[in-house]
């Protein structure tokens, strides 16, 4: 095994998207990527039996499509890294199952990882090695999320996540709320492009002074959010138009209700970086795909002197190569595989990069 | 078919036959190896039956790793799995590791119903036609209706204890689970099945039996998925544009 640049197969099935990658060392040889967001689409939003369902089905031809694109075979690769968590049980179920008889069937070491840590991983594959001094953003249909990260394989810390909904549930609640379809986020970022953002003033969650406190005294949600008093005062109005036989303004409160999650998300991030000194942060789930959230983020981090990377989109959104990619940066830190005994954990904290041997 | 004996075990090393690996995660976490030739009995290399119903994802392939290396075995020859009917979440861990190992092993990898190995265990005890049923939790069962040799007649299926054909006794571990109900109902059940799970071994028994069924492995849910659209989804309520 070269421990500069291995060779690791990722297996991930924590939310609707069975992914298989294979990376050598930074390098991204294959992303295979089977969805069932079709199937979910008529309730609006993902239901885990049926995502768990389709896992089982798309996990061996996925597989097989991550290995024949990368031109490689099981003999070549050097360990295996699979999602343990966070995410939903029956469906993270499938992928530790199979990437546990990966390693039986092939003898290869086999590394437990955590979801919410490969996002950040993935930026090793777009300009190499991670900057010194980082922190992430993570913002998805089943995340949101601000993390320090000192070390990718060793010192990941969380200082803010979402104490309801993730931001990328809200913008399905109100794609629903509004009769859009879903998933809500491209609808709605298509949808705010035409509408004032101003329009309606809808409440930024966890920004009273009681929550933020000080930097010196911080109070109980300084860096954490809050999408469903959001979602409560999108459907109040909606609700009221309704009533009053008026129609509903549906680009201004696409826009208004956007501009609320991004305004607190990207004003959270950036305060959080500089109280913690972070000069870099990359920008990662499926939500970073949104261009509102792109273009003020930008913006802000720009005015705030910190550096900002954000991968491409397919691999913003949950994908194997980006459990491949932590893999392999695991490898060749030397961090010991977690062996075959372990199952999942949905609740997994970011603080946790891999889980140790049993 | 006679169950194997300590002889046969022996004699089967040196048997010249398909190297079996069965497991089953419908009910427990049940792993087994068998060697199968056509000219001669079948032998149980090894036979493992958890306890847990809730630990498929940790136990299986741990299991699986030290079945083969008791048995020195490096890998099988073909895979049997247990297709289920059981709870959905441990049902796709037994058939998930199937599907992945028959693939890195370049092995054939075969499905058959769980409650087939279930009622080939429990034919003897039966004594007759008979139903084996495993639990289906909400207060329903998962079952099937087999001959005296375990044969099936019919299923499988999931409901009550009020579904079940009348007058016919019932085996299996969802004997326990439904106990009150099946008492209340006045249904004969097969004693000391009570707390029988499916065990591989007799998945496998079962599958020779039938003359060695080749189909893909196929998850038998027998339940949709439970997943309801929201009201503000359904036609009738329209959006707002």
């Amino acid at each position: 095994m070269s421990a500069s640049e291995p060779l690791v197969l990722g297996i991930e099935s924590s939310c609707d998207e069975t992914g298989v990658g294979v990376v050598r060392g930074t390098e991204l040889l294959a992303n295979a990527v089977a969805s069932s967001m079709e199937e979910h689409v008529r309730f609006g939003g993902v239901i885990p039996e049926i995502a768990s369902r389709a896992h089982l089905e798309a996990l061996v031809p996925t597989l097989r499509q991550a290995l024949d694109t990368a031109g490689v075979t099981m003999d070549d690769v050097d360990a295996i890294a699979v999602t343990t968590g966070p995410g939903l049980a029956g469906a993270l179920m499938v992928g530790v199952a199979g990437a546990k008889a990966l390693a039986l069937a092939t003898g290869k070491p086999l590394y437990a990882v955590n979801h919410l840590v490969a996002h950040v991983g993935v930026g090793v594959l777009e300009g190499g090695e991670l900057p010194e001094s980082l922190g992430a953003l993570l913002v998805s249909g089943g995340h949101t999320e601000i993390l320090r990260v000192g070390s990718l394989t060793g010192d990941v810390e969380l200082l803010g996540s979402t104490i309801d909904d993730a931001a990328g549930e809200a913008y399905d609640k109100v794609a629903r709320l509004l009769g859009l379809s879903y998933p809500g986020g491209p609808v709605i970022d298509m949808l705010a492009a035409e509408g004032n953002p101003k329009a309606i003033r809808f409440p930024r969650g966890l920004t009273l002074g009681k929550f933020m406190g000080t930097a010196e005294e911080p109070g109980p949600h300084r860096y954490d959010f809050s999408f469903s008093g959001l979602k409560t005062a999108v459907a109040r109005y909606v609700e009221d138009c309704r009533a009053r036989g008026v129609e509903v303004p549906v680009a201004d409160v696409a826009a208004s209700f956007q501009e609320a999650v991004v305004d607190v998300i990207t004003k959270k991030a950036v305060l959080a970086s500089q109280e913690h000194g972070l000069r870099n942060l990359l920008l990662g789930g499926g939500v970073a795909a949104n261009s509102r959230l792109r273009a003020l983020l930008a913006a802000r981090c720009a005015s705030a002197g910190i550096g900002l990377r954000i991968p491409r989109p397919g691999l913003c959104t949950d994908n194997g190569a980006m459990i491949a990619a932590l893999g392999s940066q695991l490898v060749s830190a030397g961090v010991e595989p977690t062996g075959t005994e372990f199952g999942t954990d949905t609740g997994l904290p970011p603080s946790i990069v891999s889980l140790p041997a049993a | 078919m006679r169950e194997p004996t300590a002889g046969a075990r022996a004699a089967g090393r040196k048997m010249a036959g398909v190297r079996l690996l069965s497991l089953d995660t419908s009910s427990v976490v049940s792993v087994a190896l068998l060697e199968v030739s056509d000219d001669a009995e079948p032998v149980i290399v090894s036979d493992a039956l958890g306890t847990d119903t809730h630990r498929h994802a940790e136990d299986l392939v741990p299991a699986v790793r030290d079945a083969l290396a008791a048995a020195g075995w490096e890998r099988p020859d073909a895979i049997l799995v247990g297709e289920g009917p059981g709870p959905f979440t441990g049902l796709r861990v037994g058939l998930a590791s199937a599907d992945v190992l028959a693939f890195a092993w370049g092995v054939p990898v075969f499905g058959l119903c769980s409650l087939d190995g279930l009622a080939r265990q429990l034919a003897p005890a039966a004594g007759g036609e008979f139903i084996a049923a495993l639990d289906a939790r909400r207060k329903e069962l998962y079952w099937g209706r087999y001959d005296a040799t375990g044969r099936p007649l019919g299923g499988p299926q999931v409901g009550a204890v009020s579904t079940l054909p009348a007058g016919l006794p019932v085996a299996g571990a969802g004997v326990r689970a439904r106990e009150a109900e099946l008492s209340a109902a006045g249904t004969p059940v097969v004693a000391g099945t009570e707390d029988t799970p499916v065990s591989a071994a007799h998945l496998a028994l079962a599958w020779l039996a039938a003359g060695r069924p080749e189909h893909a492995p196929v998850a038998r849910y027998l339940r949709e998925s439970d997943a309801v659209a929201p009201a503000s989804l359904a036609p009738s309520a329209g959006g707002v544009k």
